[in-house]
């Protein structure tokens, strides 16, 4: 069932300091609520946010960052007491503010209110192009494709990033093995087929050759590195042995000058010294077993020892000497085992070698038999190894060269075959990759266009309403041509243009005038909601229109009359007291319009929803009244009579006397019906009940009505002698026959006036049950009449 | 009722099977995840090279 809302109830919210009701004829499409200002309409569409979006209304648009939920509650009532209830064809929701904001209960089912407000037409039409789009984004994108076609355009991307690299590899691959091919004297019949048979070709022998190379080279290094130190060794055992050998000389040269004591004898003294000290006190010789006085025989020790002095520096000298010799034959023997072992592993290394580098040494293997599996480290062995190694040094820088020749060789067919197969799998890749990337960017255009499309759809549908609902308002103005689009190559920019003058493309809120601004604001509003709309859509237009004249006023309630059936409901208010006179002098109609005023607002008595009634109903209940007010009923029919003359006098711009005030008398109005139209004019109700007449003259009602019309001005407006003596009844008859008047000319179904002209030949109420004939005065041109007003 | 994504999704899927962009298959597996924004790059990456192996692997079934 469509949502329509029966009442609303506030209870501490915003202006109802007192809990008030609104009831809805849901029988109507239309409810306008009429208030001046301060009377509480913005309340009543912040209510209908409130609860149905869960807003915070006119207060969102304020400057009260963060701090709406704060003012929502009426004025010294607490937000624990705040309620919107609504009544609706889908039940009861009430709707409370809690810590979160607001909430509605039940949750699912309430209307949804698009809300109109002033504040909303400046900023869509205001608004930058990239602000419109993200205002409007929710309603003209699809979301969801969005984010796949986001997901599709990095797929395609990438993969023609991948592509491009794998591109670029396998044409620098062809580069490189291009340079290489030309470097060898381009063979083959294409670089590709050359590079093709290099990489299959063996490199084995070529990486064993440059083992066997290295293994010699190093068993070069060690022997090498082992040399040196034996060199050094031996040198200084030379340098020890004579060092020995000159000592000894100096020690037989002391014995010599001395002939009776040589170094034996020393020694032999230096003993007994030591063992009569170590062995005090002593009295006998332990050897002639004599008395002796230890002391005194070591003095005398003592002092022959130093005669011998000189010789005894010569024996340590030799004794020195002959440690030093013994310590660099110790060295000389391992370095010499170092080399030898170094020349061993040459030698083994060489002798398996057949390069022919050492072949070419023609070394006679059996003179070096021992050096292969040396058995001791005899100087011998050393001469031998020397000899080898003075034998083999000339074919070190030769494997030297042979080897990196070698390995260059190794690291070009590395590379040919690196660059080869390079080429092959970037060029497979590639072939895929380029498959894979035309289809991927032909979905990704397929998207993207149906996306654009439905988009463009959606703007030029509601741009075409927008247009259409325009130019019923602005009709001939040289204005319109609305055009929302999204601008090409710019991302989420929403541009408006519309004609003006017939010059086309401009930015209407630079050229348009505020009321038509403000008309096109609601324009736009309307066919979005209409477009947009769901089974659940009330739409609230809250106070939109300032100040319009009576043409483009009428025009609007007509589009909104028309318009209203496109939607559950529409809910209206206004501070514009012409629109809401409109109904009460049947100039709208009553049966498509519930009209609602508001009373002033206090603190103490918060919102006032009054009744409204038309003029003519006030009357007839004014007339029919046990307690008769007769000046008011001779007032108020005075003004109604006023105003259906004027109605006729202008739709048949019948000749009135002018004057500066503008201001006709009732008596001027009447005789500006002249005869000749009087004769012709006439209602119709081509449908109307049996009883009720189908054809009904005017002109005698008018003159009923007129010909007592001085009623008003004796009871009605003045205080005069006359009036005292007018009776009661006298003045309902002259109320009766202004509603008789009235009656006729006001279609009882619509509750409007003739005011449309469907035909060419009379005018029409809004519902067609009324029709009043001529459509122009007898003879007029019906091309010089104002159209419907 | 289609909601707009939908909508956008079923014209896309149309066209990707009347330009032959997708086989039956592939089609199939964008299946409802276009609407609701549910395929990642993953899945359209999957999606695109299965499609292209399987008519890779057919294309040679059918070759002598």
């Amino acid at each position: 069932m469509p949502a329509k809302v029966h009442k609303i109830s506030l209870v501490g919210f915003r202006g109802a300091t007192v809990p008030v009701e609104i009831n809805f004829d849901t029988t109507k499409p239309v409810a306008l609520i009429f208030g001046e200002n301060g009377t509480g309409k913005s309340t009543i569409a912040d209510a209908f946010d409130f609860a149905c979006n869960g807003g915070f209304g006119s207060l969102e648009d304020r400057s009260f960052p963060g701090q709406a939920k704060s003012h929502i509650p009426a004025l010294g009532q607490s937000a624990q007491d705040l309620k919107v209830l609504l009544n609706t064809s889908n039940g009861t929701f009430t709707a409370t503010l809690n810590q979160s904001g607001p909430s509605v209960s039940p949750t699912t089912g309430c209307p949804d209110a698009r809300i109109l407000r002033r504040s909303n037409i400046l900023q869509l039409l205001n608004a930058q192009p990239k602000q419109r789009f993200e205002a409007l984004k929710s309603f003209i994108t699809v979301p969801g494709i969005e984010k796949s076609e986001n997901a599709l355009r990095d797929v395609s991307n990438n993969i023609e990033k991948n592509f491009n690299e794998a591109v670029r590899s396998y044409s620098q691959a062809i580069t490189e093995l291009e340079k290489l091919w030309d470097a060898e004297g381009k063979p083959e019949t294409d670089a590709l087929k050359w590079a093709e048979a290099e990489a299959t070709k063996d490199i084995a022998i070529l990486e064993k050759r440059i083992i066997t190379i290295s293994e010699i080279e190093v068993a070069f290094q060690n022997a090498e590195t082992s040399l040196s130190p034996l060199d050094s060794a031996l040198s200084e055992l030379t340098s020890a042995q004579t060092a020995q050998a000159k000592a000894q000389e100096e020690q037989k040269q002391e014995e010599v000058k001395q002939p009776k004591i040589d170094g034996t004898l020393l020694a032999l003294l230096r003993d007994a010294k030591s063992y009569i000290a170590g062995h005090k006190p002593m009295s006998q010789c332990p050897v002639c077993e004599k008395e002796i006085e230890a002391d005194r025989l070591v003095g005398q020790l003592e002092a022959r020892m130093s005669e011998m002095r000189a010789l005894s520096t010569a024996i340590n000298t030799v004794s020195m000497a002959k440690r030093g010799v013994e310590n660099k034959e110790s060295i000389v023997f391992q370095t010499r085992k170092e080399f030898l072992k170094h020349i061993s592993k040459l030698a083994s290394a060489f002798n398996a070698c057949p390069l022919s580098e050492v072949t070419a040494l023609n070394i006679h293997w059996p003179d070096f038999q021992d050096l292969l599996n040396p058995a001791g480290y005899t100087e011998i062995l050393e001469n031998k190894a020397r000899e080898l190694w003075k034998t083999a040094l000339p074919c070190r820088q030769p494997l030297g060269n042979r080897k990196r020749a070698d390995q260059k060789s190794i690291d070009q067919k590395n590379a040919i075959k690196g660059h080869f197969e390079t080429h092959t799998e970037k060029l497979q890749a590639a072939l895929e990759l380029s498959n894979l990337s035309l289809k991927l960017k032909k979905a990704l255009e397929i998207v993207s266009q149906q996306r654009k499309a439905y988009v463009e759809d959606v703007l030029s549908a509601i741009s075409d309403d927008i247009e259409r609902l325009y130019s019923k308002l602005h009709p001939g103005e040289g204005i319109g041509n609305i055009r929302l689009y999204l601008k090409p190559n710019a991302i989420g920019s929403l541009e408006l243009d519309a004609h003006f003058q017939n010059v086309p493309d401009i930015p209407p809120q630079a050229y348009y005038s505020e009321s038509h601004l403000d008309t096109l604001g609601i324009c736009v509003f309307l066919a979005l909601a209409k477009h947009f709309k769901t089974a659940d859509t009330i739409v609230v237009v809250d106070d939109v229109v300032t100040s319009v004249d009576g043409s483009h006023l009428d025009r609007f309630m007509n589009l909104l009359h028309a318009e209203a059936t496109s939607f559950n409901q529409v809910i209206i208010t206004t501070h514009y007291r012409p629109w809401r006179d409109r109904y009460r002098w049947a100039k709208g109609s009553t049966a498509k319009t519930q009209v609602i005023e508001l009373g002033p607002w206090t603190l103490l008595n918060g919102l006032q929803a009054g009744h409204f009634v038309t003029a003519v109903k006030e009357l007839k209940t004014a007339v029919e009244n046990v307690a008769f007010d007769r000046q008011a009923v001779a007032s108020k029919a005075g003004i109604v009579l006023e105003s259906l003359l004027d109605f006729i006098t202008l739709k048949y711009h019948c000749w009135v006397q002018r004057n500066t005030r503008n201001e006709y008398t009732l008596g001027d109005l009447s005789n500006a019906i002249d005869s000749k139209l009087a004769k012709v004019l006439h209602c119709r109700r081509p449908s109307g009940a049996v009883s009720e007449k189908p054809v009904v003259s005017i002109k005698p009602l008018i003159d009923a009505a007129t010909e007592v019309q001085w009623i008003r001005n004796c009871v009605g407006c003045h205080l005069n002698a006359l009036g005292s003596e007018i009776s009661d009844t006298d003045v309902r008859c002259f109320a009766r026959a202004v509603l008789t008047l009235a009656d006729a000319l006001i279609c009882q179904s619509c509750g409007t006036l003739p005011t449309r002209r469907p035909s060419g030949s009379y005018w029409q109420c809004v519902c067609g049950e009324l029709e009043l004939h001529p459509l122009v005065y007898p003879g007029a041109d019906p091309r010089m009449i104002d159209d419907e007003d | 009722m289609k909601t707009p994504d939908e909508e956008v999704a079923e014209k896309i899927l149309l066209q990707f099977q009347e330009t032959k962009l997708l086989s039956e298959k592939g089609i199939k597996k964008i299946g409802e995840s276009l609407s609701t924004g549910n395929l990642s790059y993953e899945d359209w990456r999957l999606i695109f090279e299965t499609d292209r192996l399987e008519k890779e692997d057919q294309n040679a079934c059918k070759s002598p």
